[in-house]
């Protein structure tokens, strides 16, 4: 049940700078950057628990490590040790890894807001882009 | 801030320290990072006594934006305020002061 009144896009609307705010972070971060936008939104899905994101063993190569560093984002920063950085280092240059960082880290922070208003995590395609 | 700043932060309900409104936010903190669906009626009625539904979308937007970089910057090995540290960029109190 939402706490408040309307979608993502028009809840975040009532205070200007909040959607100033995210509408800067969506179109600089979030949907572009140095990073592959497919690659980040295959993150996104993980982080929202999407079943076909769950089973590492489904992905390969920079796909894998993305989620496997998702997962430690969200869930378990030990994971982040230092053959996953290794790794992350071998198939990445620091400007993507910061880039991809801090799109998971923003969207996660937005999916937690999402669903404390009574949202779901992710809006359904066909309304991705009214938020 | 000191352990006993901490482990009362942790168990703020308790505590005397914090007034009905921080223990409203600090409760809304907690839902944001750890139990989003937890959110209920009686939470919102809660912060609904102390804040505008604009305050409280604008302080869940700032919870939520700290919280998802503070995770990032743990798996780099950072410290909450020390990404920055050298500049007035970061939230640690100090920076902000000075």
């Amino acid at each position: 049940m939402a706490h408040l009144p309307g979608n993502a896009g028009e809840i975040r609307g009532r205070v200007p700078a909040v959607l100033a705010s995210y509408e800067f972070i969506r179109d600089n971060v979030l949907r572009d950057g140095v990073v592959d936008p497919a690659l980040k939104e295959l993150c996104f899905r993980y982080l929202a628990e999407d079943a076909e994101t769950m089973d590492f063993g489904h992905f390969k190569g920079r796909d894998r490590l993305a989620l496997e560093w998702s997962h430690a984002i969200a869930w378990d920063s030990d994971a982040a040790d230092d053959a996953l950085w290794d790794r992350l280092h071998a198939e990445f240059s620091e400007q993507e890894l910061v880039d991809l960082g801090c799109a998971i880290g923003f969207e996660l922070g937005q999916q937690h807001w999402r669903r404390t208003v009574g949202l779901t995590a992710r809006d359904e395609p066909a309304q991705a882009s009214l938020s | 801030m000191t352990e006993r700043d901490y482990e009362d932060l942790l168990d703020f309900e308790s505590s005397d320290r914090f007034g009905e409104r921080q223990k409203a936010a600090l409760l809304y903190t907690s839902m944001l990072v750890w139990n989003p669906e937890g959110a209920d009626e009686a939470v919102w009625a809660r912060l609904r006594e102390h804040f505008t539904e604009e305050q409280i979308i604008e302080l869940g937007s700032f919870v939520c934006l700290t919280y998802g970089q503070q995770r990032v910057i743990k798996t780099w090995g950072v410290g909450h305020g020390e990404l920055l540290a050298d500049t007035t960029a970061g939230l640690a109190p100090s920076k902000v002061e000075s």
